[in-house]
């Protein structure tokens, strides 16, 4: 996530903090906000403190007085540790913590099983399986450089240079394929099998989920005056983003896209371009450093942005990832 | 017996790690238990504290005892009852949904689990700011991983001996054995998760990653967990390397039982024996050593460490839950034998 190393937190007078996440934390004197001001004088929604992934931000909402240190501010400014945030009634305080339990040791670590029932586990990445003395693991009867395992963010995937069975389906060389625990994967009639893996830190808890199926099981886009929060459940928890504006409104293309298409289809660059620039295309860079940020986005909070967001073949088109009966939400 | 009382071990974390408000509205261990109200100041009716009382009437907090991975632990006065009390705060993810019903769960398992080892929870709710919470118990004491580092560094006069390390640890196991009659896995037993108290408390902390089993597996009064919607998935490693079972690393969710606890409690008595954790190193060789390691002796550690206690040591860390010692209780017995013949 963010920042490895740091946690950022909201400080209220009374010793009381909240963690500031990539979904943040939304003041206002509306009930449904994280943070209540009385103020007479505050919006419903004033301002909201999120973390991106430089630090955190406070991106105002609102009428009513929102002041960093003394000087009002206007639409969406960096925030820095022991700073003082003045939102309507409320004073406080921006802090940075050294992570904690839990954030030790989070680099990966996998473990591959070989068909004699040798173990092996590796916490490099890339790590590459072949037949040749400089592969990593040497599996004998394999083409040398076989398959190349990389690690990214807790998620194992293989670049397979030759054909090779995943649990079962035939994968052609090139594209590189999410694993699982207890995936084998077989080239030729020789396997191995991913055992376990994930961040295992040493002495902190860890809960693993597993990854099911791609696809979001659970979306809802929270429009805020200014841009918006997206809450995707996946495999794991629930997790949520603030998105500015321009991302939050190329997720609402994809998630109500115009009939007939719904959420979940391939939504044609034309659709997105005239909906979310309000023109026609003038180049093809534009949407793509879009695309690449939001997966850049969702991979900071834990989700798999290449796999929710996926590009049709050959281009042209993009869509957000669901299974089936998802429950998607647009308020 | 003053001077008994001032002699107290100052390990034991009475004292905690927050800035208090002030020295003379608090005595850091054993304040008077009735808070007569002072001469100076006016009489009022005595049930004037006691409500109705919305939140901050209720709890002043006193600072902030520990940072867990999710959650705060808070010191707060609890003042209907005059007294301290821990309180759990769920303060990560304000708008997680699956991570509030963890939270409740958690609450409810351990408000449920009525043992002397468990700590007993008083009040679950939502504070003003939306956080939840729940109060327990303000939990004083030594926790397990220090009181083993003092016995493996070879302190001097450690807080606890080993002889009385082994009693502590066979009520750790009894109180086990009580949740798994109940149809609860802890799936995290590890020794920073339990606390020893100064008079004899075994205290197990942590009920976050419990797994509720089917009403049909529990023995007697299954846990009300209200459950059901949330059933960790196949694939799901949930525990801490080091002391997880091998079926728990593997994420092979449905053959975690109560026999995985079994394990954790082999692996920390294993610890305590062989003065050094069962597994050693990095992240990745942990991994490999939980997953090779079938049975396991600590008297290939360290010289002298009684046979009866190896040969049970080996039976809870066997690889395969069916070939694994069966129950707690059973290691609590053996325990409880071991000490009852020795000197
Ligand atoms: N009842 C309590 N009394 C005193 N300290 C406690 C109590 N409960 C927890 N703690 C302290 O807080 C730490 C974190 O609590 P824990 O329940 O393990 O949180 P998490 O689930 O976030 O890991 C513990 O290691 C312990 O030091
Ligand atoms: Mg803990």
């Amino acid at each position: 996530m963010t920042a490895p190393g740091f946690t950022w937190w909201l400080r209220f007078g009374d010793g009381v903090a909240k963690r500031i996440t990539p979904g943040g934390l939304l003041i206002g004197r509306s009930p449904q906000c994280d943070v209540l001001t009385r103020s007479p004088t505050s919006s419903r929604r004033q301002a909201l403190v999120y973390l991106d992934e430089s630090g955190p931000r406070i991106a105002v909402m609102g009428r009513g007085t929102v002041a960093v240190g003394g000087r009002a501010i206007e639409l969406d400014e960096p925030l820095e540790d022991g700073g003082r945030l003045e939102v309507g009634d409320l004073s406080l305080e921006v802090a940075r913590e050294d992570a904690n339990e839990g954030a030790g040791d989070r680099s990966a670590v996998w473990v591959l099983e070989t068909a004699d029932g040798g173990l092996f586990s590796f916490s490099t990445s890339p790590f590459r399986v072949g037949g040749a003395a400089d592969d990593d693991l040497r599996v004998e009867p394999w083409p040398e450089h076989a398959l190349t395992f990389r690690s990214i963010g807790g998620r194992l995937e293989v670049e397979p240079h030759v054909e090779v069975s995943i649990d079962g389906a035939r994968v052609a060389p090139g594209e590189p394929q999410r694993l699982r625990r207890g995936s084998t994967l077989a080239v030729g009639e020789v396997g191995v099998r991913i055992v376990t893996g994930g961040e295992l830190g040493t002495g902190s808890t860890v809960a693993l989920e597993a990854d099911a199926e791609p696809g979001a099981r659970y979306v809802r886009l929270e429009f805020l005056p200014r841009g918006g929060r997206l809450h995707v459940r996946a495999g794991g928890d629930e997790q949520a983003i603030y998105l500015t504006d321009r991302r939050c409104d190329f997720i609402a293309v994809l998630l109500r896209p115009p009939p007939p298409l719904a959420a979940g289809d391939f939504v044609p660059d034309e659709q997105l371009w005239s909906r979310v620039w309000g023109k026609q295309p003038s180049g093809k860079k534009t949407l793509h450093v879009l695309l690449h940020r939001l997966r850049k986005d969702l991979d900071r909070v834990g989700l798999d942005g290449n796999e929710l967001l996926e590009r049709a073949e050959g281009g042209g088109a993009t869509r957000f990832v669901l299974r089936d009966g998802a429950h998607v939400d647009l308020d | 017996m003053v001077a008994v009382a001032e002699e107290r071990d100052a390990r034991f974390e009475r004292e905690p790690r927050v800035r208090l408000p002030s020295t003379e509205t608090w005595a850091p261990f054993g304040s008077t238990l009735d808070e007569e109200p002072d001469a100076a100041e006016p009489a009022r009716p005595a049930t004037d504290s006691v409500g109705p009382l919305d939140f901050h009437e209720r709890y002043e907090l006193l600072g902030t005892l520990a940072y867990g991975s999710m959650a705060e632990i808070r010191l707060c006065k609890d003042r209907p009852f005059a007294r301290e009390v821990a309180m759990k705060v769920l303060r990560n993810a304000p708008s997680a949904r699956s991570a509030r019903w963890r939270f409740v769960r958690e609450a409810r398992v351990q408000g449920q689990l009525s043992h002397p080892a468990v700590v007993p929870t008083y009040d679950l709710g939502i504070d003003p700011s939306g956080d939840l919470y729940f109060t327990m118990k303000w939990v004083r004491g030594l926790r397990l991983d220090r009181a083993l580092a003092e016995l493996s560094e070879g302190a001097e006069r450690p807080a606890f001996s080993e002889r009385q390390l082994l009693s502590r640890f066979s009520q750790l196991c009894l109180a086990l054995e009580y949740a798994h009659c109940r149809g609860v896995v802890h799936r995290d037993l590890k020794p920073s998760n339990i606390m020893l108290g100064e008079f004899g408390e075994v205290y197990v902390l942590d009920w976050g990653l419990a797994k509720v089993l089917t009403e049909s597996q529990a023995r007697y009064e299954p846990i009300d967990d209200a459950s059901g919607a949330m059933r960790t998935s196949d694939g799901s490693v949930l525990g801490t390397i080091g002391y997880m079972a091998p079926e728990q690393l593997q994420g092979e969710v449905d053959r975690v039982t109560t026999r995985a606890d079994v394990y954790s409690l082999g692996a920390m008595l294993f610890e305590l024996l062989a003065r050094e954790p069962l597994h050693r190193g990095s992240a990745a060789i942990q991994a490999l050593s939980s997953l090779k390691t079938d049975g396991a002796s600590p008297r290939e550690r360290r010289e002298g460490v009684p046979e009866g206690l190896d040969e049970l040591c080996f039976a809870a860390l066997r690889a395969d839950p069916e070939q694994r010692l069966e129950s707690a209780k059973a290691i609590a017995d053996a325990i409880d034998a071991h000490l009852s013949s020795g000197p």
